[in-house]
């Protein structure tokens, strides 16, 4: 806890982010034991107050903990997932898949909200919802539906083309029910066609500056992150930080920016998406914040 | 060092670093408020031999008398000298040695004083025999009574010799308090094991000395020099920097220069106390052990690890009565077998770890 500005609940139960619930609650029963009122292992470091305070920290942590649903969010939005995982957790179309027959496919539920939906006769395509592509990522989900490129010609030869979307430029055009029609479909191919590292050739003399940076300013993981020529909101929509943030981020604007144990987060998750030393960037990073918000 | 004898195994592995810089009394005005008697770093003169027998040194402390010190090294030492190890137990209880009694020895002919006044050739030469095959012990019993305020020079050099004696294990019995020498001969040894008994006025003793400890630890740290001045000034937990616990010294530390709080935080989890809890009577007090466990956790940042309890025993004094070794004296007692269990845990567990070797 001495270590972090604004301690995690993990810190404050004494426990690794990776614990499992039996072991969160032996934690949360250890750690409560330890500051109860009158408890003798805080005797003479802290008075009433601070161990009022802390029992209070400790039921807050068991509280978002205990629950998983809630333990997910804290975990997404403090930067303890490593954005694999939860790739990995979302179920996404099976990617082993290159071509499923037509005929086994249910019968997309036509409702009245896509009346431009052009539903073409039945044919036997291969299913490019499955394909992982390494292409450039998505850059946000307003993009899923627009036909970036001419439509598919040759119909006959499934993988001869990739288009930049592979399965969403059919999807207007072939009833394709998966994708299409459910929001929660909606969102698994997103993930499926974004790399989850992208891809860089860094610049040497940018390589060296790295190497020797110190100070970690925003201004200097703007300028690493348009030299790889990814727009901020690819940043925003990758690590589920919002833009305002990433932007304040950059710009060092502190004023804008929410808590300290939050930011802290969400720089890690930005330095971890930019594969640089999260550590250092995060203690420079915080060293000014801190100037400028002292007491957070 | 004075009077020692440069061997040609052994090497000045610390040098003295020409980068280190420690603001001399003259310009650092808080050093001349709140220095000890010792501005100089014992550790730095404390040359490090290349081949030695010595595998470990186990160092037993307390901040409180009375908690068991004696009577746990004591029972260490005998159980690691019953695995088969050559064990040599050192009464650094400076000014009040008693362990000599709890192994049953009664008035070793040379004692440390004698090494100290020169009058042996070699502090090998102070070692007597006990009762025990393989444990032998230097005793500090009828020590001149100048002995507690001992140099600095003295205390290196004694370190040096012991390490190289002909043995596989040390375990160093400290006194109570927290005198600087008492903090050195604990900061210096492999295994720094702290004992409590669960009560207030002992867990009160303990933490003192851990916080004695911690900032000994720091204040001398080579590479927190730039900070030095901050770090002392912590050490007055009524400084007008407002900096009340460690936490806050960390804090203040980020604030101005990250890299040195990133040395800080390195340097504080070197420091690896490990927890005996000594006269335990129920499941409550074997739980105070996790508490203070944790509570040293969030207070200091140091991990603490609770590496055993000991039952309180109502036979425990008829021992010291006799003036025999408990081990010997109540074999089928739960203390021996809590003490072996200890014993296993720390040479599985820490068997390889040691101080002296940066």
């Amino acid at each position: 806890m001495i270590f972090t500005d604004g301690s995690t609940h993990y810190d404050v139960l004494d426990t690794a982010p990776d614990a499992s619930p039996q072991e969160i609650r032996a934690a949360y029963l250890r750690v409560k034991g330890a500051y109860h009122p009158g408890s003798v292992a805080t005797y003479s470091l802290m008075g009433a107050d601070d161990t009022d305070e802390m029992l209070a920290r400790i039921e807050e942590a068991y509280r978002v903990l205990s629950s998983p649903e809630q333990r997910k969010e804290y975990d997404r939005s403090h930067g303890f997932l490593l954005v694999d995982e939860d790739r990995l957790r979302r179920p996404g179309p099976p990617r082993n898949q290159k071509i499923v027959s037509i005929d086994r496919v249910p019968p997309m539920a036509m409702d009245s909200s896509d009346p431009d939906m052009l539903v073409s006769p039945p044919t036997d395509f291969g299913s490019n919802a499955g394909r992982g592509s390494n292409e450039r990522p998505a850059a946000s989900g307003s993009d899923l539906f627009s036909t970036t490129e001419a439509p598919m010609t040759s119909i006959s030869q499934p993988f001869s083309r990739q288009s930049a979307e592979p399965g969403w430029g059919n999807a207007k055009e072939v009833a394709r029910p998966q994708p299409a029609a459910t929001p929660a479909a909606v969102a698994p191919p997103m993930f499926t066609s974004r790399t989850p590292a992208p891809t860089h050739h860094d610049d040497p003399t940018l390589i060296q500056e790295m190497a020797v940076e110190q100070e970690w300013h925003g201004h200097f993981l703007k300028k690493i992150r348009e030299a790889r020529h990814i727009a901020f909101e690819e940043v925003a929509d990758f690590t589920k930080v919002s833009k305002t943030y990433i932007l304040a981020i950059e710009e060092e604007t502190f004023a804008k920016l929410p808590a300290a144990v939050f930011v802290r987060g969400f720089v890690t998750q930005y330095a971890k998406m930019l594969k640089l030393p999260h550590e250092k960037v995060v203690a420079g990073f915080m060293s000014r914040y801190l100037k400028a918000r002292p007491g957070k | 060092m004075e009077g020692s004898i440069k061997k040609p195994w052994t090497q000045e592995l610390e040098a003295k670093d020409p980068e280190s810089i420690s603001p001399s009394p003259a310009e650092d005005p808080f050093q001349s408020a709140l220095s000890t008697q010792d501005e100089s770093n014992p550790f730095d003169m404390i040359s490090v031999p290349i081949a030695t027998r010595v595998k470990q040194v186990w160092a037993i402390g307390g901040g409180k008398g009375g908690v068991g010190k004696s009577l746990i090294a004591s029972s260490l030492a005998i159980s690691l000298a019953r695995q088969g190890n050559k064990v040599v137990a050192v009464d650094l209880d400076l000014g009040g040695a008693n362990l000599h009694t709890t192994l049953g020895v009664d008035l070793p002919k040379q004692t440390l004083s004698d090494f100290f006044a020169k009058r042996v050739p070699e502090i090998s030469s102070c070692l007597t025999p006990t009762s025990v095959p393989n444990l032998e012990i230097i005793s500090g019993a009828n020590d001149s009574v100048a002995v507690a305020n001992l140099p600095h020079a003295q205390k290196a050099k004694l370190l040096q010799k012991l390490r190289e004696l002909d043995a596989d294990y040390l375990i160093f019995d400290l006194g109570a308090g927290t005198g600087f020498h008492t903090l050195d001969f604990f900061l210096y040894a492999d295994i720094n094991l702290l004992t409590l008994l669960p009560e207030p006025t002992s867990i009160e003793n303990g933490y003192r000395f851990i916080k004695s400890a911690y900032f000994r630890r720091l204040k001398h740290a080579r590479k927190l020099a730039p900070i030095k001045g901050l770090i002392e000034t912590a050490m007055d937990s009524k400084n007008p920097l407002g900096i009340r616990s460690p936490s806050d010294l960390f804090k203040e530390v980020s604030r101005t220069n990250p890299e040195a709080a990133m040395a800080l935080k390195e340097e504080i989890q070197k420091f690896r106390p490990k927890l005996i809890l000594n006269q335990a009577r129920t499941q409550t007090d074997i739980d105070i052990g996790f508490s203070v466990k944790t509570v040293c956790k969030k207070y200091f940042g140091v991990d603490m690890d609770y590496v055993g309890y000991l039952d309180y025993d109502s036979a425990v004094w008829q021992s010291v009565r006799r003036k025999r070794p408990l081990m010997l004296e109540f074999p089928n007692s739960k203390l021996v077998s809590n003490i072996e269990r200890i014993t296993h845990y720390l040479i599985k567990r820490y068997g390889h770890y040691r101080n002296d070797i940066y």
